[in-house]
Parts: C-alpha cells; sequence; structure tokens
C-alpha cells in the first residue's frame, strides 16, 4: 500500500536515531525510562546498567506447578514412610510447626509412603518417582533441589510470595522485573507472555501473579490464550479483513502526525508506533501460535496432546516456539496439583499431562542449541505432608500443604546439570544437612543445605546477569527488590 | 578528636550490620531526583562530566536564576541524608549502626562542625578515600555524587541550618500570597504563586486554551464525560463575562461530578466488588460507593466525609448514611481459602485499616512500620501498631464464607417494602412475647409442682433417643422413638462401657449423625437435648455437637463446643457477630461423666438458649445479636466430629435425648437421676414457676407462637441486603506490638499497644476514651498537618498531570517536595477555612489562569519539564479507562446514565472469571441498557478485573492506591480498535449520523468528530477521513457480507432501513476518529 510506504517513511524518518525503532522496542518492556518528553532519545546502554554480570540465560520458560506437588511421590523417596505407614508422625520430627487449619485439627497425623516405585536415574543418581519416566530421560540435564522451602502455608500467599517475593499484593512478579530490567529482545512479541493450561480447574489463578505492581503497566505478563484470539481483541473484529485495519492504521497514523504537528507532545509519536506495534502484534502472535506446521516428530516428542490447544504440551511447544522468537520470560502456570485427598488416583493424571511435555520441552531445546542460553524451571509452590490428610487407607491417602521442604527442578542456561541439591529428613518433613539430621534454615542467613525462595529468585536473576540485590524500583520511599531484603545467590546450582 | 578515636569501634558495628544491610545499586543515586537547581547552582566544570553538561544545556535558562540562594536543608540535604543515609542512621534503632542517627535535629549536628566542613565527621566521612572510613559504606551499594557531596560541604559551610521535614510541620494559620508582575493573568490566588514561580524563572505562561478546550478538559475532569455538541455550541455562543462560571456551575450540580470525584477515593479506600483473596466470591459493597457519590455531590465537606467513614458508627444517633460510610475500614480484601488460621488473617485485615489510612489520609507509609520502626521517617514500630488499636474493635472474623453471609459487624439496608415487612415482624414478635410475659405473670402465683415431676420418669416425650447399645451393620444406631430414623456412625468409633450400658466413644474424625430428626436446631424452634459426656483430659477446644452447613472455614449454625475448656452453646448466622451463645461459668470437669442439656426457647435473643451442666443453669451469655437465619443446609445434626475442625477424640456420649421444647430445671435433674432426691421443698420457688410453665398447655401455645414469630422476622430480614461496617465492641480488645508483624508474636503486658497519635504528630487534646472518633476528630482539626495537605493534593492530581507533590501516596523524607509548597500550604488552608468545601475547591481551580492555560508547547518545554512541574503551561494527560470508555458510549448515545445499584457486566471476552478460577461464579454479561451504564458501576473482581479497563491502568484495587500510571501500548490500540465495546458503539454512532443525514458523510465525519474530539476536524483531517470513508464503502460495496458481519457486532440491533456498507464504512471511520490521540487525550 502505497499510503503506508510514505507515512511510514515519514513517521521513521523524524529522528536521525531512529525514533521509530526505538520507540516499538518501549512497547513492550524495553527498559528505558517511560516517562513522557524521555521518549525520544539516542539509544543508549541500559540505563539500569545491566546486566551486572555476563548472564548465563538469555531466558526462561518458568513451569509452575500450581497446587503444590508431592514431593514424596515425585522427587523426594523416603522408604520410611513406607516402613512406617500409618504410625503417627513423631512430635520431634514436627518440632511444633505449626499445620494448616485443614490437617491441624485432625485427631490422628498418620505417615502416608508413596504409592509409587522409585527408582534412580543419571549420573547424579537421582530417585525418581515412576510417575516420571521422561523426566528421568533428562535426569543429565537437570539440576534437582530437593531443599526449597517456602513461608506461606496457603496457596494465595503461597503462589503470590513465589512469584513476586512478596505475600503483600501490589509487587511486581518475576517476569515484570526481568522485563523492567533487562527488555525485550523481540520487536513484534511481548517481552513477557503467560500461559496457562485450560480447564485445569483446581486453585485459582490471579492476574496478580503476572501483574507489574508498582512498575509500569507495560512490563505486566500478556496473558495467550488458545482459541481465535491468543491474546485479548487481537483479532479484528468480524467483517474487518487485515488489508482493511491497515488502511484505517494509515489513516489513524497521519491524524495522529497532524495531531502531533499541532501539539507537539511526543507521546503522541510513541502512540503511533504503538498502533504499528499493534498491527505487527496481530501478524505475529497467530503465526507463532500457529503449530500447523510442525512436524510430527514434534508431536512425538510433546506427545499428541500438543496437537490440543490449551493444553501443557502445547504450551509447552508454543512457549519453545516463543522462545525462538526471542520473548524474555515465557511464565506456564499448571493447576491441579493440589491433592489433599485421593492422591493415588490424582497425581498420576497429573503426571500424565504434565511428564512428557516437560521433558520434551528441555530436550527440544536443546537439539535446537536453545537450552544454553534458556533457562528452564519446573516447581510449585510448596511440598505436601509426609502424614495423610483425612484417612489413611490401603488404597488412599491425601497430603495437606507442607511449606518446610519441597523438590523443583532447573535445566538450561548456567545451571549445573545432572545434579541434586539438598536433602530432607528420612521423613521428608525437613530439610536436612549433609549428614540428614533436620535443620532449620533462617533466611537471614545463607544456608548451603537450603534454598529459600529469596535464595531461587536471587539465583535465576544471577544467572540472567542481575545482581538480586541491585535491581530494585523505589516506590513508598524505599527501595523494592524481588528478593525484599533477602536472598542469596545458590552456587551450587550453577555450573 | 573523638571521630578518630571511635573509628574502630564504628567499623566493627558496620560489620555487625553487613548481613542486615540491604543493599542497593550505585546508580541509583542517578535516579533520585537531584533537584535540578541545586544541581546548576553547582555546576562546575571540574565537576561536570559530559552527561551532566548535556543535562544543564536544557534545564540552565530554567533556573538560571537561582544560582545564588543558599542550600535549603528541607529540600536538598534531608533528602540526601534520608536516601543514602537513615537506612543505618535513621529512624529504624533495629538497623541502627554506631548508634549514630541523623534524623534528629541534635545527634545531626553533633556530627557537624558549622561553617567548617573539614572539622565535620559527616564531611570527613563522605568525603574520604579509604574504603573503611567512607560513608556510605561499599557494601551498602549506596553512594553520594560528587554533587550531593559538594551541597553537604556548601551546606556546613553556610552553617549548617536544620529544620523540620516539611509536611510535619503545621499547617500555617495563613499563608501570604505572593505579588507578581504580570497584574493581569491571575485570576485568582493560585495563579499568583504559579505565576511567581513561572516570573523567578523567567518564564511566562502559556497563552489561554482555546474556550472549546477548556471546556473539554474541565467536562471531563468534573464529570468524565465529553461536552455535548450542544453544550459545545451553547458555551461558544455565550460572550458574557460568566459564561465560564456558568459553566462550572452546570458541571458541579450535575449528578455525574460525584461519579467522577469518586474513582480517585475508590482508588485510595481499595473498593471492588469482590472478597479478592482464592475463590475470589463477590462481596456486596456497592451501597457504600452509592453512598460516596452522593456525599461528593450533595458536596458534604471532607471532614466530615472523613469522619463519617472513620467514625460514623460513633457519632451520636448515628443515621443510617453514617454508618453505611463505615464501609470504608471494611473494603480491605478477605480470604475464605481452606486451613486459613482466622487469627493471622484477622491480623492482616486490621493491618490492612492502618496502612490505607496512613496511605489515603496521612499519605504516609505507614506500612513499612508493621514489622520494625520506619527507616525512613520518624514512625515507631509502637506507632504502627498504636494505630492498630484503633481500628481492631469490631466483632469480626478472620475469613468469610460465601457471598450470601456478609462479614460482621454489619448494617441491613432494607427497601421500603422489606422495612414494612420487617417492622410488621417485629411488632408480631413484640404481641407474642407480651402475650407469654403475660400469660407468665398470670400464673407466678403456681408454688407447687405437680406430683409426677418429682418421679425418676419424664413426662415429656423425647423426639429422638439413642442409648449407644448396639450398631447394626456396624454403623446404624438405634432410634428408641423413630425407628425408620436411625443414626450413623463412621466405622471407627466404637461402643465402650458408657454412662448406662454402652455409649460411643469417638475418634474425633468419624462422626455420628443424628439423621434427619423433626427438629433442625434452628434459632426459631424450640428444643433441648440432653446427654452424658466425658470428656479426656487432653481435651479444651472441640466441637461436641453441631448443625452446620457446608463450613470450610467460617462458622454458622448451631454448635455446641469446648471452648477454651468451658461449654459454648451457639447459633449464628456468622460468627461472631451475627449470632446468639452463651458460655458455661466453669470449666468443664475432665475424666468423668457430665450430663449436658443445651435449650432454646425461641425468644428470638440469647435470654432462650439454655446450658445445664450436671443439672445447673449456667448462661453467661456471649453473644445477643441475631438478624438472619442461619441457613445451614446440610444433613441435621451431628455429633463429635466436624470437618476441619477439632473433634470429640477419646470422647464418649451416651443417652442422647432430643426434645421439642426447653426442659425445666426439674425435668433435667430427672435425666441426670438427681430429682430422686428432691423434696418438695427444695425445690425453689423460681424452679417450680419455671416447670409448671412449661408443662403448661396454653404456655406452649403461646411459647410457639412467639418461635413463629421469631421465624417471620427472621426470614423478613434475612433476604435484606446487608453489608459490613464497623461498630465498636464493648469492651476494648487489647493490640499488642507484633514482633516483625507476625500475628503470633507474643502478646505480654510489655508489649501493648495503645490509643494515642503517631509520635511525630501533634497529640490528641483529649487523652482520655480514645476511640476512631476521637482519631476522626484529632484528623480533621484545623492544625493537622497532613491531612488537608493529602486531601487537596490529591484532588489537585484529577485535575493537573500530577499532584503538587509527586509521590502522593509519599510525604515523609522520601517522598518529593512539593513543586509549589506555599500554593500547597495556601490551597490547604483555604481549604479548611472554606469549611473543607470540594466543590468551592474544584471551582476555584478550574476557573484559574493556571488551568486555562493551553497545553500545547514548544518541543523544548516537553524536554526541560515534560512533566509539567512547573505550570508553565495547561494540563494534559491520557484520559482514564473510565473516561474512554464513557466517551465512546456518550458519543454513540448509548450511555445509560442510571445511577447506582449494584455493579453491572459489560462486554468481556469469553468468561475470563472461570477460566483461571474454577471456584469463582461465571460472569454474567448483563444485558440490554445495563451493558451501557457509566464505567465506575462495572463490577471490580480483584482477581480478575475487567481487562479493558486495566489494560488502561485502572488500579487493581487489591490495596490501597493513591495515583494510576497512564502508559502507551500495543494491548490499548487493539481494545480501541476491536473490543466489541468500541465496535459497537462506532457502529451505532455511524448509524445515528446516516439516520440523520442521509448521505451527507462530510458532515457527519464533522459531527462525529466533533462528538469525540470536541472541535471541528481540520482541513487534512476531514480529507483524510472522507477518502477512508469512501475507499471503505466502495469495499463494504463489493463485500456485503463483510458489511453484515460488523454490524452484528454488539446487542444494541440495527437500526432499520439504513444502507449497511454506508453503516459499515462510517463504522470504521469513526473508529479511525476513535483512535486518535485528539480523542484519547486530554489536553
Amino acid at each position: 500500500m502505497k499510503a503506508l510506504s510514505i507515512n511510514r517513511r515519514h513517521f521513521f524518518g523524524q529522528s536521525a536515531a531512529g525514533l521509530g525503532a526505538i520507540a516499538l522496542g518501549q512497547m513492550f518492556g524495553d527498559s528505558q525510562p517511560s516517562s513522557p518528553g524521555q521518549i525520544i532519545q539516542p539509544l543508549v546502554p541500559n540505563e539500569l546498567g545491566l546486566p551486572h554480570f555476563p548472564p548465563r540465560a538469555k531466558r526462561v520458560v518458568y513451569l509452575f506447578q500450581s497446587g503444590g506437588p508431592s514431593h514424596l511421590d515425585l522427587f523426594d523417596y523416603k522408604p520410611l514412610l513406607n516402613k512406617q505407614n500409618g504410625e503417627q508422625l513423631p512430635d520431634h520430627v514436627r518440632a511444633g510447626q505449626r499445620l494448616t487449619a485443614m490437617s491441624g485439627n485432625q485427631s490422628s497425623i498418620p505417615l502416608a509412603g508413596s504409592h509409587f516405585k522409585f527408582q534412580q536415574y543419571g549420573k547424579s543418581g537421582m530417585w525418581l518417582s515412576e510417575l516420571l519416566p521422561k523426566t528421568a530421560e533428562i535426569a543429565d540435564d537437570v539440576c534437582f533441589v530437593r531443599s526449597m522451602y517456602t513461608e506461606a502455608i496457603n496457596h494465595d500467599p503461597a503462589i503470590t510470595f513465589f512469584q513476586t517475593g512478596s505475600q503483600i499484593a501490589g509487587r511486581p512478579c518475576l517476569g515484570s522485573w526481568l522485563s523492567y530490567g533487562l527488555g525485550s529482545e523481540c520487536q513484534n512479541l511481548p517481552a513477557f507472555v503467560v500461559l496457562v493450561t485450560a480447564n485445569q480447574g483446581d486453585q485459582p489463578l490471579y492476574a496478580r501473579l503476572w501483574g507489574s505492581g508498582f512498575l509500569d503497566s507495560r512490563h505486566q505478563g500478556v496473558r495467550f490464550r488458545s482459541g481465535k484470539s491468543p491474546v485479548l481483541y487481537l483479532a479484528n473484529p468480524d467483517g474487518i479483513c487485515q488489508s482493511g485495519r491497515r488502511a484505517t492504521l494509515d489513516k489513524l497514523s497521519a491524524l495522529n502526525r497532524l495531531q502531533f504537528e499541532r501539539e507537539l507532545d511526543p507521546e503522541i509519536e510513541s502512540r503511533i508506533a504503538q498502533f504499528e506495534m499493534a498491527y505487527q502484534m496481530q501478524m505475529s502472535v497467530p503465526e507463532v501460535t500457529d503449530v500447523s506446521g510442525e512436524p510430527d516428530s514434534t508431536f512425538e516428542m510433546y506427545g499428541e496432546d500438543a496437537r490440543q490447544p490449551g493444553t501443557f504440551a502445547a504450551n509447552c511447544l508454543l512457549a519453545r516456539r516463543l522462545i525462538e522468537r526471542d520473548v524474555r520470560f515465557v511464565q506456564l502456570y499448571h493447576q491441579g496439583w493440589d491433592q489433599h485427598d485421593g492422591l493415588p488416583g490424582a497425581i498420576p493424571v497429573q503426571t500424565k499431562k504434565t511428564d512428557q511435555a516437560s521433558a520434551a520441552l528441555v530436550r527440544d531445546l536443546k537439539q535446537r542449541g536453545l537450552l544454553d542460553e534458556t533457562l528452564v524451571i519446573w516447581g510449585g509452590e510448596f511440598g505436601r505432608t509426609p502424614y495423610s490428610q483425612g484417612k489413611l487407607t490401603a488404597d488412599n491417602y491425601g497430603r495437606d500443604h507442607h511449606p518446610r521442604c519441597f523438590t523443583i527442578w532447573m535445566a538450561g542456561g548456567g545451571i549445573r546439570a545432572g545434579t541434586v541439591h539438598g536433602q530432607t529428613d528420612d521423613y521428608g518433613y525437613n530439610i536436612a544437612d549433609e549428614k540428614g539430621q533436620p535443620i532449620s534454615p533462617e533466611k537471614l542467613v545463607y544456608n548451603p543445605n537450603a534454598v529459600h525462595v529469596h535464595d531461587l529468585q536471587a539465583t535465576i536473576m544471577r544467572l540472567l546477569g542481575i545482581d538480586h540485590e541491585r535491581l530494585f524500583f523505589k516506590f513508598q520511599g524505599r527501595r523494592h527488590r524481588l528478593t525484599d531484603v533477602h536472598g542469596h545467590v545458590v552456587p551450587e546450582l550453577m555450573a | 578528636m573523638d571521630v578518630f578515636v571511635n573509628r574502630h569501634e564504628r567499623k566493627a558495628g558496620r560489620k555487625v550490620g553487613r548481613n542486615k544491610r540491604s543493599a542497593v545499586t550505585a546508580n541509583d543515586a542517578k535516579r533520585v531526583s537531584v533537584d535540578a537547581v541545586t544541581a546548576l547552582r553547582l555546576l562546575r566544570p571540574t565537576l561536570a562530566t559530559l552527561a551532566f553538561l548535556s543535562l544543564f544545556a536544557i534545564i540552565a535558562p530554567l533556573y538560571a536564576q537561582t544560582a545564588s540562594i543558599k542550600v535549603d536543608f528541607q529540600r536538598e540535604i534531608l533528602p540526601i541524608l534520608s536516601d543514602r543515609c537513615f537506612l543505618c542512621h535513621g529512624p529504624d534503632e533495629g538497623t541502627r549502626q554506631a548508634d549514630m542517627r541523623l534524623d534528629l535535629r541534635n545527634d545531626l549536628l553533633d556530627h557537624v562542625e558549622a561553617n567548617s566542613p573539614d572539622d565535620s565527621e559527616i564531611w570527613i566521612r563522605i568525603s574520604s578515600n579509604d574504603e573503611l572510613e567512607r560513608m556510605p559504606p561499599p557494601e551498602s551499594n549506596l553512594s553520594l555524587t560528587d554533587i550531593e557531596k559538594e551541597l553537604i560541604r556548601q551546606w556546613i559551610e553556610e552553617g549548617a541550618n536544620w529544620s523540620r521535614h516539611w509536611s510535619l510541620e503545621p499547617l500555617p494559620k495563613t499563608v501570604e500570597i505572593p505579588e507578581v508582575v504580570d497584574s493581569k493573568w491571575p485570576a485568582n490566588p493560585i495563579d499568583r504563586f504559579v505565576l511567581a514561580k513561572l516570573e523567578s524563572m523567567e518564564q511566562t505562561p502559556t497563552q489561554v486554551a482555546p474556550r472549546w478546550r477548556w471546556l473539554r478538559r474541565v467536562t471531563f475532569d468534573l464529570t468524565g464525560l465529553p461536552p455535548t455538541p450542544d453544550e459545545i455550541g451553547a458555551f461558544e455562543n455565550d460572550l458574557s463575562p460568566e459564561a465560564f462560571e456558568t459553566v462550572v456551575a452546570r458541571l458541579l450540580s450535575s449528578p455525574r461530578f460525584g461519579e467522577q470525584m469518586a474513582i480517585s477515593w475508590f482508588d485510595a479506600a481499595r473498593y471492588a466488588d469482590s472478597y479478592g483473596y482464592q475463590s475470589d466470591l463477590l462481596s456486596p459493597t456497592w451501597p457504600w460507593r452509592d453512598w460516596v457519590i452522593r456525599a461528593i455531590n450533595e458536596n458534604l465537606s471532607y471532614d466530615q466525609f472523613l469522619t463519617w467513614q472513620l467514625a460514623g458508627d460513633l457519632l451520636p444517633d448515628a443515621t443510617t448514611d453514617q454508618i453505611l460510610a463505615t464501609t470504608f475500614n471494611r473494603l480491605h480484601r478477605m480470604t475464605n481459602e481452606g486451613g486459613s488460621i482466622e487469627l493471622e488473617w484477622h491480623t492482616e485485615y486490621v493491618a490492612d485499616r492502618v496502612n490505607t489510612f496512613g496511605t489515603s489520609i496521612l499519605g504516609m507509609t505507614f506500612e513499612c512500620a508493621r514489622c520494625h520502626d520506619h527507616k525512613f521517617d520518624a514512625i515507631t514500630h509502637q506507632d504502627y501498631y498504636n494505630l492498630f488499636a484503633f481500628f481492631n474493635n469490631i466483632d469480626e472474623w478472620g475469613m468469610y464464607n460465601d457471598s450470601s453471609r456478609v462479614p460482621t459487624p454489619s448494617l441491613l439496608l432494607p427497601n421500603d417494602e422489606q422495612q414494612r415487612s420487617m417492622s410488621a415482624a417485629r411488632m408480631e414478635l413484640e404481641r407474642a412475647k407480651s402475650a407469654v410475659d403475660d400469660y407468665r405473670a398470670s400464673m407466678s402465683s403456681i408454688t407447687s409442682v405437680p406430683a409426677e415431676a418429682m418421679n425418676s420418669e419424664l413426662q415429656i416425650a423425647p423426639i429422638a433417643a439413642f442409648d449407644f447399645e448396639s450398631l447394626v451393620d456396624n454403623k446404624w444406631l438405634t432410634n428408641e422413638i423413630c425407628a425408620d430414623q436411625p443414626g450413623e456412625t463412621g466405622p471407627a468409633n466404637i461402643l465402650v462401657p458408657g454412662k448406662t450400658g454402652n455409649g460411643i466413644k469417638l475418634t474425633g474424625d468419624d462422626d455420628v449423625s443424628i439423621g434427619k430428626v423433626e427438629n433442625g436446631l434452628n434459632p426459631w424452634e424450640r428444643f433441648a437435648v440432653s446427654m452424658w459426656v466425658w470428656i479426656p483430659e487432653d481435651l479444651n477446644d472441640v466441637v461436641l455437637l453441631h448443625h452446620t452447613g457446608g463450613t470450610d472455614v467460617g462458622v454458622f449454625g448451631t454448635n455446641l463446643t469446648l471452648f477454651e475448656g468451658k461449654f459454648r452453646f451457639s447459633m449464628s448466622r456468622f460468627w461472631p457477630g451475627n449470632a446468639l451463645a452463651i458460655e458455661s461459668n466453669r470449666a468443664a470437669k475432665k475424666g468423668k461423666w457430665t450430663h449436658i442439656v443445651i435449650a432454646n426457647e425461641a425468644t428470638g435473643s440469647a435470654d432462650g438458649l439454655q446450658l445445664y451442666v450436671d443439672s445447673v443453669s449456667e448462661n453467661h451469655i456471649l453473644r445477643d445479636y441475631l438478624t438472619k437465619r442461619p441457613d445451614t443446609g446440610g444433613n441435621g445434626f451431628t455429633l463429635g466430629a466436624r470437618f476441619r475442625s477439632a473433634g470429640f477424640k477419646n470422647g464418649i456420649i451416651d443417652e442422647l435425648k432430643v426434645f421439642d421444647r426447653p426442659l425445666s430445671a426439674v425435668e433435667v435433674r430427672v435425666l441426670t437421676g438427681t430429682a430422686a432426691s428432691d423434696v418438695e421443698s427444695r425445690i425453689s420457688p423460681s424452679d417450680r414457676a419455671q416447670h409448671a410453665l412449661l408443662v403448661d398447655k396454653k404456655y406452649n401455645e403461646l411459647a410457639a407462637t412467639r418461635a413463629a414469630a421469631c421465624k417471620s422476622l427472621l426470614d423478613a430480614q434475612t433476604d435484606i441486603l446487608e453489608v459490613s461496617v464497623m461498630r465498636e465492641m464493648d469492651q476494648v480488645q487489647v493490640a499488642w506490638v507484633l514482633a516483625r508483624g507476625n500475628y503470633d508474636s507474643p502478646r505480654t503486658d510489655s508489649n501493648r499497644a495503645h490509643r494515642i497519635a503517631p509520635s511525630a504528630l501533634p497529640p490528641f487534646g483529649d487523652e482520655t476514651s480514645n476511640n476512631r472518633l476521637s482519631l476522626a476528630r484529632w484528623l480533621t482539626g484545623s492544625e493537622h498537618p497532613l491531612t488537608s495537605r493529602v486531601a487537596v493534593n490529591r484532588l489537585w492530581s484529577n485535575f493537573f498531570d500530577s499532584g503538587l507533590v509527586a509521590t502522593m501516596n509519599d510525604f515523609g523524607v522520601q517522598g518529593h517536595r512539593p513543586t509549589h509548597p506555599e500554593l500547597l500550604d495556601w490551597l490547604a488552608r483555604d481549604f479548611i477555612d472554606s469549611g473543607w468545601d470540594v466543590k468551592r475547591f474544584c471551582k476555584q481551580l478550574v476557573l484559574s489562569s493556571t488551568y486555562r492555560q493551553d497545553s500545547v508547547a514548544q518541543a523544548e518545554a516537553w524536554k526541560t519539564d515534560p512533566k509539567n512541574e512547573m505550570l508553565a503551561r495547561g494540563p494534559s494527560r491520557r484520559l482514564s479507562s473510565e473516561m474512554i470508555r464513557d466517551l465512546a458510549l456518550s458519543a454513540a448515545g448509548l450511555l445509560n446514565d442510571t445511577p447506582g445499584g449494584p455493579p453491572v457486566s459489560p462486554y468481556q471476552p469469553d468468561n475470563l472469571w472461570q477460566e483461571d478460577n474454577s471456584m469463582t461464579p461465571a460472569y454474567q454479561q448483563s444485558v440490554g441498557t445495563d451493558l451501557y451504564r457509566r464505567s465506575i458501576y462495572t463490577v471490580w473482581k480483584r482477581t480478575a478485573p475487567i481487562p479493558n479497563m486495566l489494560l488502561f491502568d485502572s488500579a487493581g484495587r487489591e490495596v490501597c492506591s493513591m495515583s494510576r500510571t497512564a502508559t502507551n501500548t500495543p494491548l490499548q490500540a487493539l481494545v480501541l480498535l476491536n473490543d466489541p465495546q468500541f465496535v459497537e458503539a462506532a457502529r451505532v454512532m455511524a448509524e445515528n449520523e446516516i439516520k440523520l443525514r442521509s448521505d451527507d458523510t462530510e458532515t457527519s465525519i464533522r459531527s462525529m468528530f466533533m462528538q469525540l474530539t470536541g472541535r471541528e476536524p481540520g482541513d487534512q483531517e476531514l480529507s483524510l477521513l472522507v477518502e477512508h470513508y469512501k475507499e471503505q464503502l466502495v469495499w463494504f460495496g463489493e463485500n456485503p457480507a463483510d458489511a453484515e458481519k460488523i454490524l452484528a457486532i454488539g446487542q444494541n440491533p440495527v437500526q432499520a432501513g439504513l444502507a449497511k456498507p454506508s453503516i459499515a464504512a462510517l463504522t470504521v471511520v469513526a473508529q479511525a476518529i476513535l483512535g486518535c490521540d485528539a480523542s484519547i487525550w486530554k489536553r
């Protein structure tokens, strides 16, 4: 279209430094200051002085397992529980810790051995449950962290804490911090994309989990959904074709140009660029979400589920496609791990949905040469109790929330692959030291045996080249960080 | 030189603190606003880096004049000390290093030798080259720039003057209005302050804005809506000197005024229509929203506006509105997540009240002091909990249960019809009560107890009875009265020797269902339940018997529990504030058989409840306020266990009997087997009278009538709208200073909190019997340093690019200084002197020359003063999310301006509410004209806000927010172009035009442009739009199916008889106009 090229040339030609290109970059989380008037600036090194260190990873895929997967049935082999199945959790193990009001009032808290078989895998000899055969195959690419612990005992505060570093609402999440700190490397997709497995039910997710809090709302996660309009309002209205839309945008651009000549407010130029970016997204988002061009081998790897939009497998595949296009942070959520009762029946359903695709993502990134600079994280907001919530029977048990220890894994950029970090006591109740003795870690003091949520956050940031103590934003008069005033990088997790 | 003597000690002190110190980056220094005046004054070639030079090249002309002024401690030194030093040498005792603080005058000046920097420890430390000496220490990641050091040096050289932080200084009684050179420009005192500053910088104001522009600006600012073409025309034609005032008067009296002005208060008050956490169910808080709008429209003075919200319930003879206003303090989020701990969440809610109070009214970051002394401001940990003590004294529970049960305390808001039925039911109950009382009086002469009562056999038959002698099929329990209504026990409970024969021993996890006995143990039912219990030594808090619904976290229904070792019998709609409850006077006996009777006479109040422990009546009333039916649902009543409650573990129950009326004390003694030892003469007269009544036929008829009246009243009240409010408890609840803010930290006499004013602020006049009302009166006193300053700043920000203090939530030392401190004080003083008159404030502001300036500025001005802090031009800002949607609806003539009522649910893609949350109700999109209500009435769900508003930077309303950002993102472009809400509005605009003007396209386009932007299009604009129309018309003419499709968007029916390709083409043109800066910006 002729009109377009004239307008765009006109527009992009305005600034010697290439206003348009810069402004486009700014649309999604570029780290330039956002106040009007500062938009027109020569392209300078990152204003925040980032990265602080040479990054080991450039991008992240976080496979968040919402609800709290049972470490005891997946990752943390505890034969003693099977041996003492049905006996009461000894008081010395619990040591007066608070329980939730769900099982805390039970008259009996019987230990529940896992119903699933465990076996060692990989050079680390990591014990994994039979529920995770595919994860077992990538064991040598993975660093398992068995000594995670957190502070919250209910889902909402716990997941908010994990994602934003605070149980208090209104703080930016990890993805927003990365968007703010590192900006975007992608001109036509958001820096921070959120994918949620469709129709999973169970514990809710909230807009605040991918919210930018007090950071500029440009840094909030953009939710991609399955279906006709992968981003809200992305599709043209029925009856408007893309050429018609192009024509409207050209006119709009010209109108705004006239308005700029009248008002001279640079914010207007930013608005012009923003409409262009929207148009580009209308092209790029359907392109990235359309997996029809993927060969059959892809679906063999991720599983047939990956053909069904909205499944965890489809989202893992989509995550890979987004990573290929340089999206900075892809946050997946998979709900359904909150097995207070009926765990033996429910947890295989979950692993069937997640095991293959999680492993496929790692494998796929690796074979494409992307794993070295992509960090993959897998885990939930807390673990589960070694005792049964509700009745323990021969074929059934449930597990309550347990913040004192749980397992996550990481793979890819900068991670010490093929290792296991940390351990728990024989009951899987407390984190243990090298000798297997229970310990009570304190977040204020670095403890090599334990990884606090803030420690994990600090380590993730470190892998991305960020000193978690130096990436902050001033709000309410104080410097806020993802890690609050805590967090220690865990060198043992890094290659 | 003690400075050097102490050096080692100090170093040691620093080391200790290293682990704790929050580290930040050096380049932060750049981000802390260096006051340009200061920077310029200090500019010397030796200091200036290239970057600074280029910065100064821009700002130099602005500030050239000020280069010779002395350093201002308040504005220039204190911010540096606060930002770089207070973390370790500030108010927080917990992290203070080397016992040195720089936030207090004397302590600071101890380290300064006036006029002599080189003898001042502060200068020595900050200028030292020795890493071990230098402050701030390297590991803090903080540093001082050369300019900042130089400033401090100059301040010392100039004599090291000191003053208090500006916002804590008392508000001056009068503020002098400055003289200006150009005396013609100012229209009122505001302008004199603004102009004086501009003149001091050799700046001039921008020319006055075109009339249309002022009209559009003021109409949006005061009503949130665009001016209509008629209003524009009328104003353009009104050349009278009063034309501007006429418009302002019209806008201020519009009901739309309150709707617009309420929005920033709703953000501050975290008003929303849902509870927030986890399943985030809807909460009925909208009556408060409507009250706010009404109060603003009626111009309730701001001091009253605050007083009602903080303490309306404590005002003498409080009106419904005054009580409703207190919902302000109940708008915090609440959880109903299973497993939550009541005290933990209760603490969160009170903390949220303190935070919101501190931010929205005092403009201070009180929440920092929840865990420790404030790091920067003079707010102590104790101060925080002293405020906490004002807000923790209501009869509340740390969780809610579901949308139908309103957390207490609460207020009923009946409509007229409900009010009538309620009054009628009340009168009926009063009559029924009198009838009983009269009859009782007539029976008072009875002195003998019928002989049969002395028998060991009861004369009243139970309606259900269980002796727990045997189990059928391992689970069924025989009901001796109704064989077809057996009880049922979980298999783990076992029969053991009981009081008589066998009893049932409980696991605490397995319940015993008594099945569907006729009587549901409801508050309007007369009943008695008698049983023997054997309580093990270790039980103090367990459920013995209950009839409750699917409670997970909240407790409602009928309960007999052991609470802190005493028996407690309650019937509640929402525990504890909407309940009847009594408690035994003495602790329950352990390891022995105890006989328990609970009984209800169904009087509608707690005096109808009875509890007999081993035949002794023990009726200490705990709660006596029940307004609604418990509505338990569920399966009758149950023994020994409840979902997620502690059960009667290893306890034994025996000989359970249920009766359909209360028992007399005499009858209870029959049940306990002690009646046999009674002799006529030992029965007290009152027991005698009671027994005579309870066995009397007429009395029972009258009592049944009273019970029915009691039910009628509960029925009449149950459907009435109810909203959570504040209601002070009789006995003041103690608050404690919670270590690290944790709910479960120790509570002892030594860490009690007290209801007194924060220590950095003036004390209350009268320190006796302080409550929320004293707090409100203190706040609204005419000398209070913060209330009026914070209020006028927030009001100001509704009209200009930001507040005079840009950090609207932080008037503390880390916040921005006011750009116009004298103006802020003058406005605050004038506001108070005018009787806290908000409308007057707004009027004065919009008629000022400052506000009337054009917002057009030369490119240079956008660079030198991007935020328009100097006010050298008129305000400009993107329209708010509410305004953008309302603009589109209004221009289309779709806007439904019905005020108030329950929230409505406009277009939203699919069912976003349940997409990530299967525990929440589905989104029920409104139908008909409710789709087009003003945006302020759109339902606000905290965990899933309506996306097209969130994308335009609406506040999330999870917590208090004092300002919104105004971003520009591509997602906003997608909303404007593709959201059915906006497509439909464009289509209806097009239809209206075509209907009105047929094919006079140019006029139609002019008209649409006028409606959306408030002005005529320029020639080029018009020709672009006409050209677009023509292209589109060709397209839709050739593709009529596409025209059909776009016309089908939205629920508003297409007007018949119009050419569809024309509508479609004009729709697209309307969309283009809507997407223009001219539409969605206020300039």
